[in-house]
């Protein structure tokens, strides 16, 4: 049983050495010569407009965490759609409720004015 | 079985109902200032605690077994309910102009408390996270909900990056014990284990996820080497959000304690006293000595809530009837008194938050040096208070089962912690003020209820203990 | 099998090991906070692995609901860390250091 894990073991030890001392390495013994064309963030090849320490406006955040938290419910949707036929109505009043707290919170947002752009 | 057994979270149900009644109010109302949330949190919680009345005496698994709600988990109910109410009547004076939107506050509080209700009554391990997050979540809001001051924000985000460090511990954790028992219910735990696990790499891999769990729970209770946040956080954090954190969610956490290890991880928890006596003298000695040097009284507490943590892991580490039921008894105490003492400095705080500026507030104020005296005499273990008949059974069950060593380093640090309590007493009755004084700006009728019914409780534990401890020790029905 | 399960099992740990590293020894705020959901990533894959071998759905539960979690923990502490930047100008955490006891 527990000789199973030897190479395991070897594999880990081993690949993380490897990225320890590649890392290492690179570090010490890699010349630097930084330009300032080096330096400049990437984008794609494209010379970069502006800095891309940009300030974004606060609403793009605001809208970005309401639209994550209100897509990661629909996860909970996905296996009551596999196993709709099985669980019947149970299942439905159950989702229904779930979606009615969904709907709660949409109501509390859409109230605060979350969700208006200007 | 599909029990769906709606009346034994009845007063959950009921909170909920309040905390989006709340939110609800505060986004569609036209006149979102006049709204008295405060005695409408009070009302819920009352109601809460009348249907936990109701319920109270029975036994019910509900929901597929992923609830078990016993008699324990309804003096916690008890216990959260009524720290609720007591943070619902400190906190209305004190938010007052501080914080705009006064429905999340205590929307945010109602549904803290319905996830510390949750871990509470959980029976299965999923149940038990979901709880600890529903209680952490909020919590982390809280701490930042001061959203002007800069030592409000650094408190939420601390508590945040850590807190959920934590869970993440803990889940690995739960992953592991899934992983090698194949379920997570908390009797099919035991029952697996002793079916499958007989020693090997298995029974390693358990007992390992058993000590992520432990580091997570341990991490919320904030004993040493896991106590780092907490006085940056108790600091930070409002005061009555402060309150509500120091003794809400420790007493969460360690029913937590209790619950998960011994009834579902009971076959393991014997391979972890050692190191929980150590944790636990060394959760004392440092939260004390890390008190003394305080001159911030909001952080001297933080200090010491890390020292009452040790004394209640001793009760812990006896893992005997008595032990275990004197860390029930400790914990109202220990609420008790922390809400007690944060009223006062709830009301003090306009002069200031350190030793300095409660100078002379005893001779000014008496009403809060006469409260300020019995909390910092509960705290230092001096009868007749309920913080002494506390240590004295938590000391009792570790006698019982042999630690009298032990008992023997938690006195000696309860003689060092005489010294910073009465420290501030000494400043409020014995130093002169630093201003004129005059009135304090934030006295009111409901702080000085909460302030009423604290002291009441800690005194009435103090001197009838035994009607307390019997009731459980009767219930204390956890058993390793 | 078994050994294949350990693969999986590994890189879910290496995951998590990297998550946690990086929460610790980072100073900018939200690559600590995307540490963070690297470690529940690193749980999600060790219970999905779980689930799959042990052949009990219970693993998968956990998985959406560890999503769901981390979620809701996406949009606290972004709102805190704006909050912290509002306050500050900065997310470096060796700007928290407004308490010093």
């Amino acid at each position: 049983m527990l000789e199973s894990y030897v190479p395991v073991l070897i594999l880990g030890v081993i690949s993380v050495g490897f990225a320890f001392v590649t890392l290492a390495l690179s570090h010490l013994i890699g010349e630097r010569k930084p330009t300032e064309e080096k330096l400049i963030p990437y984008e794609c090849g494209n010379v970069p407009i502006g800095t891309a320490r940009e300030r974004f406006p606060v609403k793009f955040y605001i809208i970005a965490m309401l639209f994550i938290i209100f897509d990661v419910e629909v996860a909970f949707m996905f296996p009551w759609a596999v196993l709709y036929e099985n669980l019947g109505m149970l299942g439905l009043i159950e989702m229904l409720i779930f979606v009615l707290i969904l709907m709660l919170g949409l109501a509390y947002v859409w109230g605060k004015g979350a969700l208006e752009w200007e | 079985m599909a029990n769906f057994d709606f009346l034994s979270i009845s007063p959950d149900l009921v909170l909920i109902a309040f905390a989006v009644l709340f939110l609800l109010m505060g986004s569609f109302s036209r006149t979102p200032g006049v709204h008295n949330y405060n005695m409408l949190s009070i009302s819920a919680f009352s109601l809460a605690i009348l249907f936990n009345l109701l319920l109270f005496g029975s036994k019910r698994f509900g929901f597929y077994d992923m609830m078990l709600y016993d008699e324990l988990a309804g003096i916690f109910r008890f216990i959260f309910y009524g720290i609720g109410i007591i943070v619902s009547l400190m906190s209305d004076p004190y938010i007052e102009g501080k914080i705009k939107h006064k429905g999340e506050y205590y929307a945010l509080i109602i549904l803290s408390i319905v996830g510390m209700s949750f871990i509470a009554t959980s029976y299965d391990l999923i149940m038990l996270v979901l709880g600890v997050e529903a209680m952490s979540l909020s919590v982390y809001i809280l701490a930042g909900m001061f959203k002007h001051d800069e030592a409000s924000a650094e408190a939420s985000i601390k508590y945040f990056l850590l807190g959920a460090f934590s869970t993440a511990i803990m889940l690995l954790g739960i992953a592991f014990v899934y992983g090698t028992v194949g379920t997570t219910n908390y009797s099919l735990i035991v029952q697996n284990y002793n079916k499958y696990l007989h020693g090997g790499i298995q029974t390693g891999i358990f007992l390992f996820g058993v000590a992520a769990i432990l580091a997570g729970v341990l991490f919320k209770i904030a004993a040493v080497p896991f106590h780092m946040w907490t006085p940056d956080v108790y600091e930070g954090a409002p005061t009555s959000v402060t309150a509500f954190m120091i003794s809400g969610v420790k007493a969460a956490s360690f029913f937590m304690l209790i619950r998960v290890f011994l009834i579902a991880l009971k076959v393991a928890v014997f391979n972890f006293v050692d190191i929980m006596v150590f944790i636990s003298i060394i959760t004392m000695t440092l939260g004390n000595i890390a008190a003394l040097t305080q001159r911030n009284i909001k952080r001297m507490l933080a200090y010491s809530s890390i020292a009452h943590a040790g004394y209640m892991l001793i009760g812990f580490v006896a893992l005997n009837k008595t032990g275990l039921a004197a860390i029930v008894f400790y914990l109202i105490a220990y609420a008790l008194m922390n809400l007690g003492a944060f009223a006062v400095l709830v009301l003090l705080e306009e002069k200031g938050k350190d030793l300095e500026h409660v100078s002379g507030c005893g001779f000014l104020y008496p009403f809060l040096g006469l409260m300020m005296t019995i909390f910092m005499f509960s705290m230092v273990g001096l009868p007749p208070t309920g913080g002494f008949m506390g240590k004295f059974y938590v000391f009792k069950g570790a006698l019982e089962a042999g630690y009298l060593w032990l008992v023997i380093i938690a006195v000696l640090n309860s003689a060092v912690s005489a010294y910073f309590y009465l420290r501030v007493l000494v400043y409020m009755f014995f130093e002169k003020p630093i201003d004129a004084g005059g009135a304090l700006r934030t006295s009111s009728a409901t702080v000085t209820t909460a302030l009423v019914l604290t002291s009441v409780g800690i005194l009435f534990l103090g001197i009838f203990p035994q009607f307390f401890f019997e009731i459980t020790t009767k219930y204390m029905t956890y058993l390793p | 099998m078994i050994s294949q399960m350990n693969f999986f099992l590994l890189t879910g740990l290496l995951i998590f090991g990297i998550g946690a590293l990086g929460l610790l020894i980072r100073r900018n705020l939200i690559i600590c906070f995307m540490s963070i959901e690297l470690m529940l990533n690193g749980v999600n894959l060790i219970f999905v692995t779980f689930s799959h071998y042990l052949q009990s759905a219970v693993g998968v539960l956990y998985v959406l609901f560890i999503m769901a979690l981390a979620a809701a923990e996406v949009a606290i502490g972004l709102a805190i860390i704006l909050l912290i930047y509002r306050l500050k100008g900065t997310v470096d955490m060796d700007s928290l250091n407004t308490m010093k006891g």
